[in-house]
């Protein structure tokens, strides 16, 4: 496994490096990140000329967009498991009881946004759930279950940036394998997260 | 190939299904090349101009060529475009990502994505023959 270097500077040429300078950031996410993400694929793969680098934007640009689906279905999960763990809560408390008619109405949601925020007390949830018949993991599979659409929405999309990431690196073959194969692996190793600070 | 009783039939269909009939849907129609811009292509905009002679010198530089040839023009062309397209996406992105996605936001997003795709697959295959081109031959002006 490859550590690639973190740096936020994007070490291209003058004359391409405007051209390089326009990342498809959204929401959150910041032009540091992106420069970081881009300089560690460039200082893995070491463009020679501009077309390189501009083989290296297209890599990275769809590596970038990647990670940020990976990130949308890893919320959508959460999401779905925190519903789940809300409804469970609800559920398994006593309905004869007063006090925990109260804690329906009032206090489920809170514990679910424990569960959802809290190490400490996901784990005390997850153990009160386990000891009425609900383990974590039928929780995590129900998860799956409920969210199933979006996720097939998200994979679908993900599966057309590798589309267009292949059609690149194929191209890219054919000016130098060596090149393309380098690419394939650095951009690879990071949507795999595998990025490492291994040196400024 | 179709007779003609067929051929005027299909002309007579045809005439029945060109576009919106209304004043308000034939002006909601007029601004349909204009929802994202990418139906014009990158070398018709004025202002893209500078960045495509620029790009088109320096891919040519890049390979080997001292002058501006036409395959390296193509090339920086369909590149630029690359860029316009890059831009809409992010800002698809922006207009319907909200935290939480609905499944409804999930769908529209796939969808306004999805028509990027066939913008940004004419590009990729313009510039991958341009750039075909400046390797396979010589001088192309």
């Amino acid at each position: 496994m490859r550590a690639l270097v973190k740096s936020s500077a994007i070490n291209a040429p003058k004359e391409i490096q405007r051209f390089l300078e326009d990342p498809p950031l959204v929401g959150g996410e910041t032009l540091k990140d992106y420069n970081a993400f881009f300089a560690a694929i460039a200082a893995s793969v070491k463009p020679t000329d501009a077309i390189d680098w501009l083989f290296t934007k297209d890599i990275v640009d769809l590596s970038w967009h990647i990670r940020r689906e990976r990130t949308i279905i890893a919320d959508v999960v959460k999401l779905a498991q925190k519903q789940i763990v809300l409804a469970l809560l609800k559920a398994t408390s006593d309905a004869s009881d007063a006090e925990s008619a109260l804690y329906r109405i009032l206090d489920a949601a809170d514990d679910a946004n424990r569960w959802a925020n809290d190490p400490e007390g996901r784990r005390e949830i997850d153990a009160r759930l386990a000891e009425k018949g609900h383990p974590p993991s039928t929780t995590l599979a129900q998860a799956y279950i409920n969210a199933a659409p979006q996720i097939d929405a998200v994979d679908k999309r993900i599966a057309g940036y590798e589309t267009r990431r292949i059609a690149v690196l194929r191209e890219v073959e054919r000016r130098s394998e060596k090149f393309a194969r380098d690419l394939d692996k650095a951009s690879s190793d990071i949507i795999d997260g595998e990025f490492s600070a291994a040196a400024e | 190939m179709a007779s003609d009783r067929k051929l005027s039939v299909n002309q007579r269909n045809a005439a029945k299904s060109t576009g919106p009939k209304s004043v308000a849907g034939k002006r909601r129609s007029r601004r349909n090349a204009l929802s994202h811009g990418l139906a014009i292509p990158a070398s018709a905009d004025p202002a893209l101009s500078d960045d495509i002679s620029a790009l088109a010198r320096i891919i040519a530089l890049a390979s080997g060529k001292d002058d501006v040839t036409e395959s390296a023009r193509i090339a920086a062309e369909a590149q630029v475009d690359i860029f316009r397209i890059g831009k809409v996406r992010s800002s698809i992105y922006d207009r319907l990502s909200r935290s939480p996605l609905q499944e409804a936001d999930h769908a529209k997003l796939s969808k306004c994505l999805a028509s990027l795709e066939r913008y940004e697959r004419r590009a990729f295959s313009r510039r991958k023959r341009a750039l075909r081109d400046i390797s396979q031959t010589g001088y192309d002006t």
